[in-house]
């Protein structure tokens, strides 16, 4: 475990020397290959969005989750604009959430994702943001179960769409 | 997409006092008996003299400043300034030209510093706010109002969704109005020292600027985000 979080460092020092501003290989893949960047209809019942934003830096995230009648999440999506370490953020959590349950998703915290992601301290509020994205998503989705149909399932979904 | 940060921490004018205070008067600037009432205005006496508002106004005379700076900024060229140096030496101040000389170059990026600060609104508005104790940019804050985000990321799928520069050019102007209209409320919220609406706008107009910073480098088939 210590050796790899050495060898991460050592790439990152690598790669930092050769340009005076650059992401780490994990940050440029999921740059350069975003995984379920999409956009999914927010009125569905099962769909719960998170749209959250870092005034700091003017960065805006969305997320969406479907769930499924266990509480599984079933898809993810999102769309961000944003720095490549906010936009990494947000598709790796994408990848992390699929097919957890809402209680699980909801415990996802920030350190992890900027840890995969080797996040140089000056990005950490890209994770938080992702983390608070699918917070936002998970409120949403529940705060419209409470308030929307009594029952589950997808034509309960298209009825009250 | 590289982003800098004009915030500046409440005592960085007073901090590097310190060291400069003495050069002061070869630029015009007569020190204040209170430190904490030198700020990044106190540069620039004759186009600013009441300072921040709610004492001065946020708008402020560019082209006035402007004239200023550059006229500061010839006082503290080591040729110009060497018989200022004399001249203290006389007055019984022997520090070595070689510290003289340093702090000159300190006062020098001081006022431009400051006056990078002040030419546009939002990183003024930045630093007022900052003068009253609140951080714009602080890390890790949130932004959650729904409205708004849902505008930002909508004017965003437009931009994305642009063929031609026809359709960017009316993005480009509906912006404009974004901006100015902030920029608007922004002035009148400082100006009545209304602090915490003041935050808000300065959040905002931080977005619309991003996006026109977006607009400026828009090329047809480019890579804006997802």
């Amino acid at each position: 475990m210590f050796s790899r979080i050495i060898a991460r460092h050592s790439i990152k020092s690598a790669v930092q020397s050769n340009r005076a501003r650059s992401y780490h290989a994990k940050v440029l893949d999921h740059y350069n290959n975003p995984r379920n960047v999409g956009s999914m209809n927010k009125n569905d019942t099962d769909v719960g969005t998170g749209l959250v934003g870092a005034p700091a830096c003017g960065d805006v995230m969305k997320l969406q989750i479907k769930v499924d009648d266990n509480g599984v999440i079933s898809d993810v999506k999102f769309k961000t604009f944003g720095c490549g370490s906010a936009i990494a953020s947000s598709s790796y959590v994408t990848e992390l959430v699929r097919g957890m349950t809402l209680e699980q998703a909801g415990m996802v915290k920030n350190t992890t994702i900027a840890k995969e992601l080797s996040l140089p301290p000056v990005k950490l509020h890209c994770s938080m943001l992702a983390e608070d994205a699918i917070k936002s998503a998970i409120l949403d989705y529940n705060t419209k179960r409470k308030t929307g149909a009594p029952t589950l399932g997808k034509g309960a979904a298209s009825a009250s769409a | 997409m590289a982003r800098t940060l004009t915030l500046l921490p409440k005592s960085i004018a007073s901090y590097s006092l310190f060291r400069t205070r003495n050069l002061l008067p070869l630029i015009g600037v007569r020190f204040l008996s209170s430190p904490a009432k030198h700020t990044l205005y106190s540069y620039f006496p004759l186009t600013l003299p009441r300072g921040p508002p709610p004492a001065g106004l946020f708008d402020i005379d560019l082209k006035a400043l402007k004239r200023e700076y550059l006229q500061a900024q010839a006082k503290t060229h080591p040729d110009r300034a060497l018989s200022f140096h004399a001249e203290s030496q006389a007055n019984g101040n022997n520090s070595a030209y070689s510290t003289f000389k340093e702090n000159l170059e300190q006062l020098s990026a001081e006022l431009n510093k400051a006056y990078q600060t002040l030419i546009s609104p939002l990183s003024r508005a930045e630093y007022i706010l900052s003068l009253n104790g609140i951080d714009t940019a602080q890390e890790g804050s949130k932004l959650s109002d729904p409205v708004f985000l849902g505008e930002i990321m909508e004017v965003h799928e437009a931009i994305e969704e642009a063929q031609n520069e026809e359709d960017v050019e009316l993005l480009r102007s509906e912006n404009i109005s974004r901006v100015n209209e902030t920029t608007l409320l922004l002035e009148k919220a400082i100006n009545m020292a209304d602090w915490n609406n003041a935050k808000d706008l300065v959040v905002k107009l931080r977005y619309w600027i991003n996006i026109s910073n977006v607009l400026k480098d828009w090329e047809p088939g480019m890579d804006i985000g997802i």
